[in-house]
């Protein structure tokens, strides 16, 4: 029979030996110098991970349209990609990673930059040599930068605008004048919820984490300093951006209840609310579900104005970087070049119905049939994201249900952002 | 006291209603039905999340769009398996699950009935500690131990370019044996066969040596049949592991044609849309296999744990 004590220390038995296992890492080397323009014969397999192009259709567009026409160039190279769903890259990346062999080219999410490159599994970027002439705004690029260099080229965007319901403002006779202030922007929530009797805005129901990360940048602040190893999300811009999150739900002006499971229609889509903080990545559902919603006159678009009378445009998105463990850099760096010509960049934003990178994309019909992504194209020089710390991946997934206390009134906003500080600093200490 | 005064008058008369016994019968009646109600109430509780995904993937999309959409569906399309079907090369990737799922069941079957065996019918000294050591390892979860998984497979030596230090290649990265070794026997299955062996007679073995019987015969051929009820529970469980395993087999390949059905079925669930109606199709085809056989095999499942002690 085995006693307590057996047990007990073959468990610690156990747990040396994973512990000793997985200190043996291979991890990424330095990384060398900025990637230059690929000159000679390209040749020789480039390997993706993406988590885009998903499925029969989605690998159609990546393999038999995208990175065909790279191909017809350059016949010597080859592909292989690996398709992974976004809710596993990250471990997807992270034992590759351990296992010191990252594909070639690596697709990552907004925010994600900061710790690959700090991990030194991204190589640092020739942005010139990159982007050639693409015009990628400077707010784009800083999305994929660390410590001012360029780590990742964004790639695809999906943006959050505001949409509201202009025929309904009109009825409401309520003004679609853009608010040019916080104040005013408060004032309109004020006068929907009065006119209407409606909840006027579809957002608490949202992503928090995001709806967190814009307004800290609209009252004026950052999450982390500018190297991110310490954090500016507890100065004042960060409690009042969760304070007003907090009012919005107190106030009946917005409400966390009504959050929906993906891909079922939202308050906004029910009639509901008024107005909604939209995402260009869900218009073919809109499309789909609501199409009356789509209409010319029954959609009007906004931004969310700032303290210092600028806008804000939240975006999340892919972006491409070059693994620092890259066999082949030559025709990687060829290919991040190819994606972000017009057309792959159209083909893929065709496919998954997210905002191109740069903005100077030819006018396509098909695209700009999605307003959403038509209006944030002309809005790009807004963007915002959140993040911005080596340590993202160990703190972003914590901060939901932090802030879901917030909102839900079962924790004060100075507790959430001392807890939410903790998680922050002690994250950030890890790594340091 | 009775009026009955002879015998002969007390043989007539007859006897009275046995009240208490009916009154027990009745009661026991009521039970039992008492008892089937909540069995089918508990039932229907169990069996409404598979009824909601099989009228979900029937379900036309304009149906899924309402905000309320009605628990029975009004149409019927069938349709969305066929466009389930076509949204990734499900043919594949169940030929995949299903390999892995019947090579796991043989190998499961196979070193954890010999490792079970000898942990529970053969003395050796460092018998407890073993058995300790594999109830530790599955207090550890699989989180915890992916990473170090995944760097034995990737530096294998002398497999796919490594050297005999494990360097240089891929390993087992991309190839049948990621997705077949790691998952070849894990510490659950022995515990459970090893509970099994212990309830055998011991007697049977000793008068098996007596014969001159081997060890390895003894265990497959005397002792290793009285344990069916397990073997098939064991085998069962190594079948459902290895047919809905997902991170994995997507950690170690990147090949399509290495990929797996659950793979495939994310797909449908998009970072700002989830297609419910070919997802829960996916999802209802990818359950049948399991459906099936635990319909076909469920007395010998529940037999199964409750001889082993888990309830």
């Amino acid at each position: 029979m085995l006693n307590r004590r057996q047990l007990l220390g073959a468990m610690g038995a156990a747990g040396i030996g994973i512990a000793a296992t997985a200190c043996s890492t291979g991890g990424g080397q330095p990384a060398p110098g900025a990637t230059a323009a690929p000159t000679g014969e390209l040749k020789g397999t480039v390997h993706i991970v993406t988590p885009e192009f998903a499925g029969t259709d989605g690998k159609e567009a990546f393999e038999g349209k995208i990175l065909k026409a790279f191909t017809d160039k350059h016949p010597g190279v080859t592909f292989q990609v690996d398709y992974t769903p976004w809710d596993k890259l990250n471990e997807k990346l992270s034992t590759l990673v351990a296992g010191g062999q990252p594909s070639d080219l690596l697709m990552t999410g907004m925010g994600w930059t900061e710790p690959f490159a700090h991990k030194k599994v991204l190589t640092k970027l020739d942005k010139n040599a990159v982007l050639g002439d693409a015009k990628v705004l400077d707010a784009l690029v800083k999305q994929g930068s660390f410590n001012g260099d360029m780590y990742a080229m964004p790639f695809l965007l999906e943006s959050r605008p505001f949409a509201y319901r202009k025929d309904l403002f009109e009825k409401f006779q309520i003004s679609t004048t853009e608010p040019k202030s916080m104040e005013e922007f408060n004032s309109l929530l004020e006068e929907v919820k009065s006119k209407s009797g409606l909840v006027p805005l579809d957002m608490l129901g949202q992503n928090l984490r995001q709806i967190w990360g814009q307004m800290i940048f609209a009252f004026g602040g950052t999450q982390f300093s500018p190297d991110g190893m310490s954090i500016t999300f507890d100065q004042e811009p960060g409690v009042k951006a969760l304070q007003w999150m907090v009012d919005l739900q107190n106030k009946g002006l917005s409400d966390f209840n009504f959050k929906v499971p993906t891909g079922q229609p939202s308050a906004y889509q029910q009639d509901k609310t008024l107005m909604a903080w939209g995402s260009s990545g869900a218009w073919p559902q809109w499309l789909k579900q609501t199409p009356q919603l789509t209409e010319e006159g029954k959609l009007g678009i906004m931004l969310m104005p700032t303290v210092n009378g600028s806008k804000v445009l939240y975006q999340g998105g892919t972006l491409v970087g070059l693994s620092t463990r890259s066999q082949n850099s030559a025709a990687a760096t060829a290919v991040m070049q190819h994606l972000i010509t017009p057309d792959a960049l159209t083909q893929a934003s065709l496919f998954s119905g997210k905002v191109p990178a740069r903005s100077d994309l030819p006018p396509n019909p098909e695209l700009a049939k999605n307003k959403l992504l038509d209006f944030s194209v002309d809005n790009l020089q807004y963007s915002v994201t959140d993040g911005g710390t080596p340590a993202w991946m160990e703190i972003r997934g914590k901060m939901d249900p932090e802030l879901e206390a917030a909102v839900t009134g079962k924790k004060s906003v100075a507790d959430t952002i001392a807890s939410l500080k903790k998680i922050a600093e002690d994250a950030i200490g890890r790594i340091k | 006291m009775t009026d009955l005064n002879t015998v002969t008058e007390i043989e007539k008369v007859k006897p009275l209603k046995p009240v208490r016994q009916k009154s027990a019968k009745r009661s026991r009646r009521i039970g039992r039905i008492v008892l089937w109600v909540a069995l089918l109430l508990f039932s229907l509780v169990m069996v409404l999340p598979f009824v909601w995904m099989i009228f979900t993937a029937v379900r036309p999309a304009a149906e899924l769009a309402q905000p309320n959409p009605p628990f029975f569906p009004r149409a019927w399309d069938f349709n969305n398996f066929v466009r389930a079907f076509e949204a990734a090369p499900f043919g594949i990737y169940a030929r995949n699950s299903f390999i892995i799922g019947a090579v796991h069941v043989v190998t499961v079957l196979t070193l954890g009935s010999a490792a079970g065996y000898a942990l529970a019918k053969l003395r050796f000294r460092a018998r407890n500690w073993i058995f300790a050591w594999f109830l530790a390892t599955m207090m550890i979860p699989f989180y915890a131990t992916v990473i170090p998984s995944f760097l034995l497979v990737r530096f294998m030596p002398l497999f796919g370019g490594n050297d005999i230090f494990g360097q240089g290649g891929q390993g087992w990265i991309n190839t049948w044996w990621a997705l077949l070794i790691p998952g070849a026997v894990g510490a659950f299955s022995i515990f459970l066969l090893r509970q099994f062996y212990v309830t055998t007679p011991t007697e049977l073995i000793e008068a098996a040596r007596l014969d001159g019987l081997s060890e390895p015969r003894i265990w497959l051929q005397i002792i290793t049949p009285l344990i069916k009820p397990g073997l098939l529970t064991v085998a069962l469980l190594a079948f459902e592991s290895g047919w809905n395993n997902f991170l994995w087999p997507l950690l170690v390949t990147s090949s399509e044609d290495l990929r797996v059905i659950q793979v495939g079925l994310s797909v449908f669930r998009q970072e700002s849309n989830t297609q419910w109606d070919l997802l829960m199709a996916g999802t209802a085809l990818s359950a049948v296999p399991m459906i099936v056989l635990f319909l076909f095999f469920q007395r010998y499942f529940v037999n199964g744990f409750v001889n082993s002690g888990i309830k």
